[in-house]
């Protein structure tokens, strides 16, 4: 039994519930050492018109919101429509062909978009749609990042540009419109 | 002896959380136990579980060798839950959907309602679109589903009963029996 083993022996034995119990220590120091956020922070942005947001919410409850994708209520982007998730019990899928959204559902599908980031949105925005990547909705939708749904998306593409006019204050309706014509 | 206790306590900890990892999935688990045992009047195979969502069992990761890539059932009608045999269940992905010279996969249902393709058969490259026809249904009866599958192969995973906010209900063929073929 040499020195060095001697060591390593008592480190294991005393060094490990000494390591948690300095990992606890730290971990309430830290709780005690934060203040409550501000309840009065607001975060200050603009955001997209929603009377320009019907032609892309028109386009996501067609390409995104089926039952089996957005139209889910474990998701996170929750796309109500009626092809899809309906939003008022007692409403349910529509057969009857199409028909979009309800005013309510327009209004969730807004909330839902401007929710997932708003403070990037509303900088986005505020540059004037430049650099829309920024947005984890441009990326997920052109599978640049991690997608369960893949690369729905192509860069260009009727959806794309539908998505993009969007963020720069001017929709494109025609795209929007073009995109529901997509397989 | 403290220190010792607490090597036990993480040792054991570490092995749990290993065995955790080595487990199934417990989401797929949980599925496949809530639809239950066979019914013992019907052999496990095509005429099975009618209504159910196949690819629960059938998706590749068991407890089905079997895989499918789309399995479904259609009703006769929109308020019973008898089968309807012989319904052309048409297929389209997104290469035959956009293909004016492509007619898509068609399948049909058995005795029970049931129709099922193999993986090996079929890859579909979603979304996918849906028809349903029947060679003997009178002139203009069938069914379309205007939205589109966009990665789910079980027609039941959305198709279930009771109709709500997150189902359409079964699939049948016609609203009300003037619509059916008439009875083999
Ligand atoms: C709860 C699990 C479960 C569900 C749900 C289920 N099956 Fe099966 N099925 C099995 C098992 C287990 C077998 C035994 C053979 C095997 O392992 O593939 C089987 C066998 C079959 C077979 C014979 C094997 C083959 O590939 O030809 C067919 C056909 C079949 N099922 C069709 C269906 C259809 C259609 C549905 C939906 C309406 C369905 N099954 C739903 C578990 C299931
Ligand atoms: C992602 C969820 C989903 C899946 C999976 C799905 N459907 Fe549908 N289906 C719907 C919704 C929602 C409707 C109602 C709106 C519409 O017609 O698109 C519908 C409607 C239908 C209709 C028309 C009903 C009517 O009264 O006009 C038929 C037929 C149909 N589906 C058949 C199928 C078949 C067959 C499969 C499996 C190959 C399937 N569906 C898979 C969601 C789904």
């Amino acid at each position: 039994m040499n020195m060095y083993s001697a060591t390593i022996r008592s480190i294991v034995w005393w060094g490990l519930p000494a390591l948690v119990v300095a990992l606890f220590a730290c971990a309430s120091l830290g709780n005690s050492g934060c203040s409550a956020p501000d309840a009065n922070a607001r975060t200050v942005g603009k955001f997209p018109d929603p009377a320009t947001f019907k032609p892309l919410a028109d386009m996501m409850v067609a390409r995104c919101g089926s039952l089996d994708c957005h139209g889910q209520q474990g998701r996170n982007l929750k796309i109500y429509g009626a092809s899809g998730l309906r939003l008022a019990g007692g409403d349910e899928p529509n057969k009857a062909g199409p028909l979009f959204a309800t005013v309510n559902e327009y209004a969730a599908d807004y909330g839902s978009v401007c929710g997932l980031e708003p403070e990037t949105l509303a900088a986005v925005i505020q540059d004037g749609g430049k650099n829309p990547e920024r947005l984890t909705l441009v990326q997920k939708a052109r599978n640049a990042q991690e997608h369960k749904g893949g690369a729905v998306i192509v860069r260009g593409d009727a959806q794309d540009r539908c998505m993009l006019s969007w963020l720069t204050g001017t929709i494109d309706a025609q795209s929007c419109q073009d995109a529901l014509k997509l397989p | 002896m403290r220190a010792n206790l607490s090597i036990v306590v993480l040792a054991a900890l570490s092995a749990f959380m290993m065995l955790g990892n080595a487990c199934g999935d417990p989401v797929h688990d949980d599925l496949v136990s809530a639809l239950g045992a066979e019914n013992p009047k019907v052999p496990t195979g095509p005429l099975h579980r009618p209504g159910q969502p196949c690819m629960a069992c059938h998706g590749g990761r068991g407890p089905a060798k079997s895989a499918f890539s789309m399995a479904g059932t259609v009703f006769a009608l929109i308020d019973k839950t008898d089968p309807l045999s012989g319904v052309v269940v048409n297929l389209k992905d997104s290469v035959a959907y956009p293909d004016p010279n492509s007619k898509g996969i068609d399948t049909t249902t058995n005795a029970a309602g049931n129709f099922f393709l193999h993986s090996d058969e079929f890859t579909p490259a979603y979304p996918v679109h849906v028809k349903l026809s029947h060679p003997t249904a009178p002139a203009g009866a069938g069914k379309v589903m205007y939205s589109h599958v966009g990665r789910d192969g079980s027609c039941a995973s959305c198709h279930h009963d009771p109709v709500g906010t997150e189902s359409p209900g079964h699939i049948y063929f016609a609203d009300d029996p003037s619509g059916l073929p008439p009875s083999q």
